[in-house]
């Protein structure tokens, strides 16, 4: 693979406030990479510097091996769909297709064949002489892809494009936007702060905090092996437990040994213990290795989510079986569901 | 029944007051005497006498060439100002627009007097330049106060959307900003170019040597015997010509509403 996109130790505050600090992070081409974080993580600005809306303090943004740090927008080749949008109200959905078009000045002929083809690639076709202002959003959102693709870009940026459409409509966009990825062979940098969307759209998935990267790695690896308590809490839900590694891929927590898999740890030295709520089985109580009472108990369609507390500590577990508030449940899990952390890559969250 | 007839009496009267002058000036301008309280008979003559009387036929023709050239340097003015205005950062914002706001606040006597004052101190010889100066002045905060709320209404990303797409950035201004706020930047025009129409105490302190534009030709004459009906003549044509405007642009709003429901 061929990296596309290097940043290079990219710095940059507003009013004295550090955004990105000291950031690295080289893109592929043909990636589906999304940077996922909280508000106020430094993603999007770094989105912006990508796509030249900003400028860096420190750095360097290498593009297909060309340092391109100081040059404009327009003459990058990357185009962005922003978060709100951006359409041109006073140009119908034609013309704002055609805008970038007829910037480099192709004939209109060539101009009306690319434009049909985008929007038949977002699913919008005979909407060429819609008004921008009588689309929906999900519309709207359609246009605004269609007029960044149509100009064959080698990199797209999205800035949290899904973030003002509904739930149904999210997710059949999310679907679409990874189809169109691998149609087009574009590489695709989204940001998002739905860590459920970065899950299931990216090849990459990029976990920020505090302008710094936390974790990068497949969705899997984000998702199975956080590195830290805040990639942990972040991405899904967590219990995390403080343990102490046996050595010999035993660890001991709530005062029981339980096997695991992981080995880079010296004997006796404590951990922390990353269980997803979906990982605990609700066993017998004579087969149980935790036990712990039924605090609060919410029905999720597909599954129950139970509060238990367990050694005054509190643990949430998901199950398919109905349990009784107050009631005492029996807990395993199995090895390879359990994630030993580091303890000094504590990252309070 | 005693109050619903009330009540429509004091809106005739309330109509009445606001419309007999307009009317009587639309009269006298058909009056064939000089003398505002005699009615010799009817007359067009003097309609023809707006451009047969020199100095009248080149007060309305400084007051429109004055108007306009306001109306296009305010206009110009204002939409940057708007432009840099909108960019400022949040906390320098309230204080900008105080300072844009204090003119319109202000008493046009004190604008006009202090002007006046300005341009003396700086040796200006006082005549069209001078006023054109002063209408620009007065005019801008209007255009700027009309341009600003369209500014807030724009998309954040609209500016760097066009930069994205391969604009320049005066391409950017020239192609989605401007034609994005169009609309105030017509009001604005409308509302300068009104505004300079109108003005008289202003264009009083700030002219000189000979120039006058309507409203200072009428009060130079007012207390003579040979004050020109022609004026009452110009009047009504401008009494008119804003009716039809307002019909016109009633019957068209009116049109695009029916036409959005389809």
């Amino acid at each position: 693979m061929k990296k596309l996109i290097e940043l290079k130790n990219i710095t940059k505050s507003f009013d004295e406030q550090i955004i990105l600090d000291d950031f690295n992070l080289y893109i592929n081409e043909n990636e589906f990479i999304t940077l996922v974080g909280p508000s106020g993580c430094g993603k999007t600005t770094l989105l912006r510097i990508i796509g030249g809306f900003e400028n860096t303090d420190e750095g360097h943004v290498v593009f297909d091996n060309q340092d391109i740090t100081k040059l404009a927008p327009n003459d990058r080749q990357i185009n962005t769909v922003f978060q709100k949008y951006a359409l041109f109200p006073h140009l119908n959905v034609y013309d704002n297709i055609a805008f970038g078009l007829r910037l480099k000045k192709r004939d209109e002929q060539e101009i009306n064949e690319l434009v049909k083809w985008s929007l038949k690639l977002v699913n919008l076709s005979n909407y060429e002489q819609r008004d921008i202002d009588r689309l929906s959003g999900g519309q709207q959102q359609r246009v605004a892809i269609a007029r960044a693709i149509v100009n064959k870009p080698k990199v797209l940026l999205l800035d949290e494009p899904l973030g003002a459409l509904d739930l149904k409509l999210r997710q059949n966009m999310q679907y679409e936007l990874k189809e169109l990825q691998k149609k087009l062979h574009i590489t695709f940098v989204f940001v998002t702060h739905d860590q459920e969307e970065a899950l299931s759209m990216s090849d990459t998935v990029v976990v920020m905090n505090n302008g710094q990267i936390q974790q990068i790695g497949t969705p899997e690896d984000i998702y199975n092996e956080p590195k830290n308590r805040f990639v942990a809490n972040f991405i899904g839900e967590s219990n995390i437990i403080p343990g102490k590694y046996l050595g010999n891929k035993l660890v001991e927590f709530e005062n029981a040994i339980f096997e695991c898999v992981d080995t880079n740890f010296k004997e006796n030295e404590l951990c922390d213990v990353v269980i997803r709520p979906e990982d605990f089985d609700v066993v017998n109580l004579e087969n149980a290795k935790i036990k712990g009472i039924v605090t609060d108990k919410v029905f999720k369609g597909v599954h129950y989510e139970l509060c238990l507390d367990v050694n005054n500590k509190e643990y949430i577990i998901h199950t398919y079986e109905d349990a009784q508030i107050g009631s005492t449940i029996g807990l395993n899990v199995d090895a390879f569901e359990i994630h030993l952390m580091k303890v000094n890559s504590l990252e309070n969250a | 029944m005693m109050s619903k007839i009330s009540k429509s009496m004091i809106l005739i009267i309330g109509l009445m007051l606001l419309y007999i002058p307009i009317i009587i000036v639309c009269l006298l301008s058909f009056n064939d005497s000089m003398r505002p309280y005699e009615f010799n008979g009817f007359t067009l003559k003097w309609y023809q006498a707006i451009f047969t009387d020199k100095s009248l036929f080149n007060a309305i023709i400084n007051t429109w060439l004055i108007a306009l050239c306001a109306m296009i340097i305010s206009t110009t003015a204002g939409t940057f100002i708007a432009l840099q205005i909108s960019k400022l950062k949040q906390k320098y914002k309230p204080l900008v627009m105080f300072l844009n706001n204090m003119p319109i606040l202000n008493a046009d006597i004190v604008t006009g007097i202090s002007l006046m004052i300005i341009f003396s101190i700086l040796g200006f010889s006082f005549g069209k330049y001078t006023m054109l100066l002063a209408h620009v002045f007065f005019c801008t905060p209007f255009v700027v106060l009309s341009i600003l709320p369209r500014l807030k209404q724009l998309d954040d990303n609209a500016y760097d959307a066009a930069r994205d797409l391969g604009c320049s950035h005066f391409q950017a201004i020239i192609k989605v900003i401007i034609p994005a706020i169009k609309i105030g930047i017509i009001t604005g025009a409308l509302i300068a170019f009104t505004m300079s129409i109108d003005d008289f105490i202003i264009s009083y302190y700030t002219t000189g040597s000979g120039f006058s534009n309507f409203s200072t030709w009428i009060y130079s004459r007012l207390n003579r015997r040979t004050f020109n009906p022609a004026a009452y003549a110009y009047n009504t044509i401008i009494i008119l010509g804003s009716l039809l405007t307002l019909v016109y642009i009633n019957l068209n709003s009116k049109g695009g509403k029916k036409i959005e429901k389809n």
